[in-house]
């Protein structure tokens, strides 16, 4: 990971689209159906006792109920999602995701061997459940239980590996990396998730299975015991915040106000739901409708959507903290690329060269292309036109030489004041509407102007004190 | 390239594509079932036959109809594993392939989510008594989701050895080579496809055929001539791969052709052939006594070789593209990455569980239904 030079891939245009929003709402759908997944697996093992010691009459009726809901959800659609995870960081970055692979690929590997034993028990409980005796039925839904936990436990380890590395940047030791600092605040409090999410979709389920008030007040009730640990999401949370890097932190504390309000719907969708749960399903063990619950699930799926947000959203300036900046350029590349130029080497033409009046504005989409557009788009979700098109030209060439220091969790501008300018002139033009014809600007003070202020920017983050 | 697959290379290099060719040999043996079995009940539902039990409720189509989501999920999950090696050992060539195909490639998503949704619609019993034609748009469609998904999948294989023309894809969005020659691999891997399904659907009617009641005559007579049906169409199979399996090598480039008789790939060449001759003498062969356990055996060799040989040979073909100094170089540099023996304890420990699991529900008695399977 220290080449001179980044590998170049073909960057695709999502329109209006910002990537980081269709990685999110990928990302989202998939941790809300596996944490499902997880959560719903204990679930069933708790209904499966208590219908095997005759406790709950109903028990096992429950569980065929809900784990078809399982099967054709999480299992379809959560699998699906799995995968189109991986499908879409290779659209938006391919060497993030590159990254994560090379280093973790026999974890990765594991994982997988739990996810082959996950779907196998699933549908061996799904297909043979009548059949079963209740030992056997509780073990598979054990060892279903054990592998999508364990699931979870490995892909944790290497989404929280982006945040928090640890010192795996300096030791390279892949236990280093994989037991970050993180790790376990973020394995526990995912746990969590799962239980509340288990408890709430078990709500919907038994108000879809026909049974008189009463019975389904009791089976709720049964459910809402899962919803006893979030007691514990205070504090795991905290505990979470409280080994993020201190920039982060400082995003979600108002530093960003898209994180900030990320922050306060997290938190204020859990204390909902927290609340209803504790008060309502807990001590008054109310009975609940299948809107109510309904809504519940959506509430929890608001949590869970801020909370992937800001996942993402508090790693910048990188994409692996320390390693890694969000344009997928690396730290030690930053002053290479300022010498040599950041697309001097890039193969890969413009789609529409045609639609550019001159090569300076080529070589601006290039590097608006290369370093800019994972993040932003030129008119549509953060925008370059509505963050830029205040700035008179020298505000931009300044804001974006000194980019880090500009807005700190940007990565600094990676290339010579010849695209600096190309960038800037680019931007103006775009903003301009795109008249047929523009000028090229070379004045040499303007570059020397560039030059000055790119090394008085340095080549270093501004957000962190660690050394990339 | 003088030894055979994989001698010759250094062991990182050989550890890293045995279990990628082991791994996507499991994932195609479910991949065929899933896209051959869906065509299969697509014919059956479209042409219903003239007999009073229609074609789509005759024993065979009622297996594959009730075995195909959970084998869709199990090459969903058994394709993850190549999924990542590829990722390991040609990170750039897919990635690039990958954004080279953008949304053609991520459409395979969406297509597999409404494939995998019909195959329940279609097993559901409301839809046993919707009108054929209705029946047939869904099988049509779920097919059609399949198919998609499997020439994705040849598109972005071929476009990831095509590098040089990389930017040119990029600035035109066209493929580098031809539509024609893309359809005859495409053709060829279909026609392998039939070959799993074929076998693992003969393993299920010896089953299932096993519980059948002596007197009941009518269900021995579905369940003789849905064995001609499989037989028809595993000969089809193997025809459509040797055909357009040929033709492709013959379009081919001389120096991709050479690497198929090259030791490289050679002998794996000549074993799919062997594997294709054996099916299809035993499918020949066999129509007297269609399940024994003998003859399905063989017919699991069969296809096994034949499934090793197309593996091996495809391989050859991409390391023919491929700078083998720096993939040497690449893969020897994984080996200071832990995480191995982790892996290599829970692939044992997991496999044991499974092995549990499927040893443990083929004990059990049979349902009261199945009869009437």
């Amino acid at each position: 990971m220290e080449d001179a030079f980044p590998t170049y891939f073909p960057i695709n245009d999502f329109g209006p689209l910002m990537k980081g929003l269709v990685i999110g709402g990928v990302a989202i759908v998939h941790v809300f159906l596996a944490q499902f997944a997880v959560g719903g697996g204990f679930l069933m093992c708790y209904f499966q006792w208590l219908g095997s010691t005759g406790r709950e009459p109903l028990a096992k009726r429950f569980v065929a109920g809900y784990f078809k809901v399982l099967v054709l959800i999480s299992f379809v659609a959560g699998a699906l999602t799995g995968v189109g995870i991986w499908f879409t960081s290779i659209q938006v970055s391919a060497p993030t995701i590159g990254a994560m692979i090379r280093e973790f690929h026999w974890l990765w590997a594991t994982e997988w061997t739990f996810f082959c034993l996950e779907i196998v028990a699933g549908y061996a409980f799904y297909r043979y459940q009548a059949r079963l005796s209740d030992r056997t039925a509780l073990q598979l839904l054990m060892l279903y239980v054990a592998a999508s936990w364990a699931s979870l436990f490995w892909i944790n380890g290497i989404i929280s590996w982006q945040l928090t590395p640890g010192d795996w940047p300096i030791t390279g030791n892949l236990w280093d990396g994989f037991f970050n600092p993180s790790f376990w605040p973020s394995l526990l409090f995912r746990t969590v998730v799962s239980f509340t999410l288990a408890s709430l979709v078990a709500c919907v389920v038994i108000n879809t299975m026909n049974l008189d008030r009463e019975a389904s007040r009791r089976l709720i009730n049964r459910a809402a015991h899962f919803l006893f640990p979030m007691l514990a999401m205070p504090l795991l949370g905290l505990w979470y915040l409280s080994i993020m890097p201190e920039d982060s932190r400082a995003w979600l504390f108002g530093g960003s106000v898209a994180m900030n309000m990320f922050l306060n719907l997290t938190v204020a969708a859990s204390m909902l739901v927290g609340g209803f749960a504790m008060f309502g399903l807990l001590r008054k063990k109310l009975y609940i409708n299948g809107a109510t619950a309904t809504l519940l699930c959506v509430l929890a799926f608001g949590a869970s959507a801020g909370g992937e947000f800001m996942r993402e959203g508090v790693r910048k300036p990188y994409s692996v903290r320390d390693v890694m900046y969000s344009n997928s350029i690396l730290p030690a590349q930053v002053a290479t690329l300022r010498k040599s130029g950041s697309v001097k080497h890039d193969p890969y033409p413009l789609q529409n060269e045609w639609a550019y009046p001159q090569d300076q504005l080529r070589l601006g989409a290039k590097v608006f292309r290369f370093q800019c557009s994972i993040c932003h788009t030129l008119d549509g979700a953060n925008a370059l036109r509505h963050l830029t098109g205040g700035w008179a030209i020298d505000q931009k060439r300044l804001n974006i030489a000194k980019l880090q220091h500009t807005k700190p969790f940007m990565p600094p501008f990676s290339g010579t004041q010849t695209e600096l300018e190309a960038l800037v002139q680019f931007l103006t033009w775009h903003n301009a509407d795109r008249p047929a014809t523009w000028p090229e600007q070379h004045d040499p003070l303007v570059l020397a102007q560039l030059e000055r202020w790119l090394a008085e920017a340095g080549t270093k983050p501004k957000a962190t004190n660690s050394t990339p | 390239m003088n030894w055979m697959f994989p001698c010759g290379f250094p062991w990182p290099t050989v550890l890293y594509l045995v279990l990628y060719v082991g791994l996507w040999m499991l994932h195609v043996v479910f991949m065929g079932y899933v896209l051959a079995g869906t065509g299969f009940l697509t014919w059956a539902t479209l042409f219903p036959g003239s007999q009073t039990m229609p074609r789509i409720r005759q024993p065979l189509a009622i297996m594959l109809r009730d075995w195909m989501p959970f084998v869709l999920s199990a090459a969903i999950t058994a394709g993850i594993g190549p999924l990542l090696l590829v990722q390991v050992i040609y990170p750039i060539r897919f990635y690039t392939a990958n954004l080279l195909l953008f949304t053609e490639w991520m459409g395979i998503l969406p297509a597999l989510m409404l494939g995998f949704y019909l195959l329940y619609v279609f097993k559901s019993t409301r839809v046993s008594a919707w009108h054929w034609s209705v029946r047939g748009l869904v099988t049509l469609t779920m097919w059609g989701c399949f198919l998609f998904t499997g020439y994705s999948w040849t598109a972005n294989h071929v476009l990831s050895l095509h590098e040089d023309a990389w930017p040119q894809v990029y600035a035109v969005g066209t493929l580098p080579v031809s539509q024609f020659w893309l359809l005859l691999r495409f053709f060829a891997w279909c026609g392998l496809a039939v070959s799993p399904l074929s076998v693992i659907a003969g393993w299920q009617m010896r089953y299932y055929g096993n519980q059948l009641d002596k007197n009941e005559t009518e269900k021995q007579v579905q369940f003789q001539q849905d064995w001609q049906r499989l037989r028809c169409l595993a000969v089809g199979g193997l025809l459509l791969f040797v055909v357009c399996g040929s033709l492709y090598g013959i379009v081919s480039e001389a120096n991709l052709r050479s690497i198929t008789f090259s030791w490289l790939a050679g002998p794996y060449g000549l074993l799919a052939l062997v594997g294709v001759g054996w099916q299809a003498w035993i499918w020949w062969k066999t129509k007297e006594q269609p399940l024994a356990v003998r003859s399905l055996v063989e017919l699991s060799a069969g296809g096994l070789l034949m499934l090793l040989g197309a593996a091996v040979v495809r391989e050859a073909w991409r390391l023919q593209h491929v700078d083998l100094d720096d993939l040497h170089q690449r893969l020897a540099s994984l080996t200071s990455i832990g995480g191995w023996v982790v892996f290599l304890l829970f692939l044992i420990v997991n496999t044991l569980a499974i092995a549990w699991i499927i040893r443990t529900v083929a004990q059990l008695p049979p349902a009261a239904d199945n009869k009437s399977k």
